[in-house]
């Protein structure tokens, strides 16, 4: 029997698409967010800020699990997005996904909408 | 006596995940409610991190142990490491809205368990580590 690599296996937990125009990067995610796959998307998000974009959209759309570690590197893009001004936001529509937002407070900071088409425009 | 269906974990981030299936496959078949599983696949997810991140601190090779059980009316869920205990200072009070980027899992445990538990000593070595103890009711008798 022959066991996936870790890379295979980390491509089976998540996956992460961007998109970046102009000053604007949309960072869709698929999979689950967690303290094995929150590092790669913390790495997503730390290139677009190295190539300087003002806005951050994280579409959580196909995220089936995210627990407070992927809070934590959403939380972390926000801060240094907000020391230049920028903004980040995030689009979610799952239940259990918006429950951790609930419950740690952080719905109102991150602002979040059920589909990219309602983000509002930089 | 307690029949404990147990899993023993290497403590590595890429278990939590097999963590999440036990507990959750666990739950499913021991009576907790549809709408709370969710709940403790979160749970489940916070106390194995810390448990993982806890043996990353302390360069811990041992396992981490995840245990479930239903007592009483109750899914019970453990999850045990070796590491070097609690730190008071860490446990913060749920409801501070300062922006951090760490420490949300003790206060998602909170919010999305009956029940939350957290002891001194581990479940290989009660001298050693600490237990997370979480709790759910299960759903009412239709019958």
């Amino acid at each position: 029997m022959t066991w996936p690599k870790t890379k295979d296996f980390l491509d089976v937990q998540m996956t992460i698409d961007d998109n970046i125009e102009d000053e604007r990067a949309v960072i869709t995610v698929s999979g689950e967010v967690d303290v094995y796959t929150a590092p790669t998307l913390r790495e997503h998000i730390l290139n677009a800020l190295n190539d300087g974009v003002s806005t951050i959209v994280v579409d959580l759309s196909s995220v089936s699990f995210m627990d407070s570690t992927g809070l934590g590197v959403l939380v972390g893009g926000l801060k240094r997005l907000r020391q230049t001004g920028g903004s980040l936001h995030v689009v979610c529509d799952s239940e259990p996904v918006l429950k951790i937002f609930r419950v740690t407070g952080l719905m109102d900071v991150f602002n979040v909408v059920p589909t990219l088409d309602e983000v509002p425009a930089s | 006596m307690t029949d404990w269906v147990t899993l023993r974990l290497p403590s590595s981030a890429h278990v939590v995940g097999i963590a999440r299936a036990m507990a959750v496959a666990a739950a499913a078949t021991s009576g907790v409610p549809e709408d709370r599983v969710d709940d403790v696949r979160t749970c489940t997810s916070e106390a194995v991190t810390n448990a993982v991140q806890a043996h990353r601190r302390s360069e811990l090779t041992l396992p981490i142990i995840v245990r479930t059980a239903v007592v009483g009316r109750r899914f019970i869920i453990e999850v045990g490491d070796s590491g070097p205990g609690i730190h008071a200072e860490r446990v913060r009070p749920n409801g501070s809205l300062a922006l951090r980027e760490g420490g949300y899992g003790i206060p998602v445990m909170r919010a999305l368990s009956d029940t939350f538990e957290m002891q001194s000593g581990g479940i290989l070595d009660p001298h050693v580590g600490t237990t997370v103890r979480l709790s759910y009711e299960q759903a009412p008798h239709t019958d």
